[in-house]
């Protein structure tokens, strides 16, 4: 089935409007007018609520498709099929895709239908550093990187950027915890030739509430776990009610993960904090360790939301290498190779500088 | 104690009747100065005159007196021959080398079989440290043992020979100043550089990379409504432990030497 994605235009000509997270504001490609969101979301609501006619309905069919289907079942990627509505464009995205950019026309593209009804999100986070500044953190990033090749560095390397709105979950909600744990004081004093190690046990139990607000797991299923946990934290200072205006000039995603796959994470998360929580509590022993526990769970709301992440790719040696941006606090995560010249280069000199300045040492002292 | 002083005293009128005796200028000209006493008459003539000539030419060699003396007094035992040596060594002028009576004596109590290994002065505790006081120790005790007693004193004068001549190098006999640090010792500091150099490059392998997954939810936390609602602590029991403590005596990998307040350092015992 055919489906519609929405082209922001420009209110004066017509042209084609993306998001500008240093303006905040959509801005036109060709006659440089700026509209705030709630200006596009104004119009962009209406036409949303009355779409317009398609093309499939005009559409006449002459030929013979019956040996065509609409069936994905079995691709290892689903896809969808949209029209855009600048060029006529037929546009095949990743059923998970939910804004982008007609490879014919450039134009940015929104469906609106994959933020319909439950699937729609609750905040976005816009974006607020440009590509080009992620370009910089990226040399910034192999700064004092000893054991990088030094090729990879040289030059610009980047072959893919781009700025994504991933979608996360973001779990409310309190632990409860009572923990035992067994606490040590140690004291030594002198008995003739003899030290005397005197050690005192004690049982520690504390019992507190530790609340959290909005501990966030990625939902996509592209998007690798761990680089998005290292983008955290995001400041939720600036987080904002949905709209599709902050999406044009951007891909987004919808979830692919539902809350409940997801909640695993952000239980043991929570668990893990509470832990240490209660732990900080307990003072003035010399060792501590948990000698039993347990860790209520209160679940709270959860929340749908979309927040700015930069991803660059880059091939080096044959191997991709991917590094990614939080697009509103500028942090840059990725793993760099290691060139082996250099490692064994670092190794042989460390091996043999210490080995002949403890040498001489022991030769010189004993 | 005041025995001993008395005793100190009469061997010091005895040791100046002796010194008299062979020279009347003994105290002026060095080259003829008495630097072994036997009044336990250990000695023939002639290992006495022999052993004299030798501690004669080391001690001027290097300006550092090599002295003995044997007693047979009875009363001389393990625990006043220390006092015994220092209180001889500081009250006989004939001690010594020059104004800081730099030099190193071995007293010999035949009764009780028991020995006081002195150095005294900056250079004499400076040449004899403590281990090579166990060195010649060694050496010397071996021939006493065996009543071999011109051996014992021969072996300790030839002993400080080697000694002085250490320390003229700058390198007094301590502890693996005899020895090279060997197989062993090349084998740590490869080990010691094995270590180094792995944990380097660990640290500079692990500056590649900074993605990890979120074990903690600590940015998430609703700081202002955490609430700790119960705590108690509870003693249960206690654990005492004994452990030996290490010793300056257990370490032997110190060197250097140990000197008391009226500036000797020593080593004495039995044999």
């Amino acid at each position: 089935m055919e489906r519609s994605v929405t082209n922001y235009q420009c209110l004066s000509c017509n042209g084609p409007l993306h998001f500008v997270g240093e303006s905040g504001m959509l801005e036109c490609d060709y006659c440089g007018s700026k509209f705030s969101v709630e200006q596009i979301d104004q119009v962009y609501g209406k036409k949303e609520q009355t779409p317009p006619p398609t093309f499939e309905e005009k559409a006449e069919t002459h030929w013979d498709l019956s040996g065509l289907s609409e069936n994905w079942e079995g691709e290892e990627v689903k896809m969808r099929q949209y029209s855009c509505p600048s060029c006529g464009a037929q546009l095949l995205w990743e059923e998970s895709t939910a804004a982008s950019h007609c490879p014919y026309c450039g134009n940015p593209s929104v469906a609106p239908e994959q933020f319909g009804g439950m699937l729609r999100p609750d905040y976005v986070i816009p974006f607020e550093l440009s590509p080009e500044e992620a370009k910089k953190a990226l040399k910034e990033f192999y700064k004092g990187k000893k054991l990088l090749p030094k090729e990879f560095a040289s030059g610009n390397r980047i072959d893919k950027l781009q700025g994504v709105y991933v979608p996360f979950w973001l779990y409310d909600g309190k632990a409860e915890a009572d923990i035992h744990f067994l606490g040590t004081i140690s004291s030594t004093r002198r008995e003739g030739d003899y030290d005397v190690i005197s050690t005192s046990y004690y049982d520690i139990h504390r019992v507190g509430a530790v609340p959290f607000e909005r501990i966030p797991v990625d939902a996509s299923v592209k998007m690798p776990d761990e680089y998005m946990d290292s983008l955290e934290p995001f400041d939720y200072g600036k987080i904002r009610p949905f709209s599709m205006s902050y999406l044009p000039g951007y891909l987004a995603e919808r979830y692919g993960l539902s809350p409940k796959q997801c909640m695993k994470r952000a239980d043991s998360r929570a668990q893990n904090t509470a832990r240490d929580v209660l732990r900080s509590d307990v003072r003035g022993f010399g060792s501590v360790s948990v000698k039993s526990e347990s860790i209520y769970l209160d679940r709270g709301k959860v929340s749908y939301a979309l927040l700015p992440v930069y991803i660059l790719n880059t091939k080096y040696d044959g191997k991709d290498y991917l590094f990614a941006m939080n697009g509103q606090t500028g942090k840059f995560v990725g793993d760099l190779p290691v060139s082996k010249k250099k490692y064994w280069t670092y190794f042989l000199s460390v091996f043999a500088g210490v080995t002949a300045v403890i040498g001489t040492a022991l030769t010189v002292f004993l | 104690m005041k025995k001993i002083i008395i005793r100190a005293s009469v061997l010091v009128l005895v040791l100046t009747l002796i010194i008299g005796m062979f020279s009347i200028n003994a105290f002026a000209d060095e080259n003829k100065r008495q630097y072994v006493y036997d009044p336990a008459y250990l000695l023939t003539d002639e290992e006495y005159a022999d052993l004299n000539d030798l501690a004669a030419e080391i001690s001027e060699k290097y300006q550092c007196a090599v002295h003995f003396v044997t007693d047979d007094d009875p009363s001389l035992n393990l625990d006043n021959i220390q006092m015994y040596a220092e209180d001889l060594y500081l009250s006989s002028p004939a001690l010594g080398w020059g104004e800081s009576k730099d030099g190193f004596m071995l007293v010999l109590g035949t009764a009780e079989r028991c020995y006081w290994l002195l150095a005294y002065g900056p250079y004499g505790n400076y040449a004899l440290t403590d281990y090579g006081k166990d060195w010649m120790s060694e050496n010397f005790l071996s021939h006493f043992a065996d009543d071999d007693w011109y051996g014992g004193f021969r072996t300790y004068i030839t002993d400080c020979d080697y000694v002085l001549s250490c320390a003229a190098e700058g390198k007094p006999v301590d502890i693996y100043y005899d020895e090279d640090i060997g197989p062993e010792g090349y084998g740590m500091a490869g080990i010691a550089g094995l270590i180094a150099s792995f944990i380097t490059c660990t640290v500079l392998k692990s500056k590649m990379r900074n993605v990890n997954m979120a074990t903690r939810a600590e940015n998430y936390l609703d700081t202002s409504n955490v609430e700790i609602l119960y705590r108690y602590d509870q003693y249960l029991y206690t654990d005492v432990d004994r452990v030996r403590r290490e010793t300056d005596n257990d370490d032997d990998s110190r060197g250097g030497t140990t000197v008391n307040s009226r500036g000797f350092s020593g080593k004495g015992g039995s044999f």
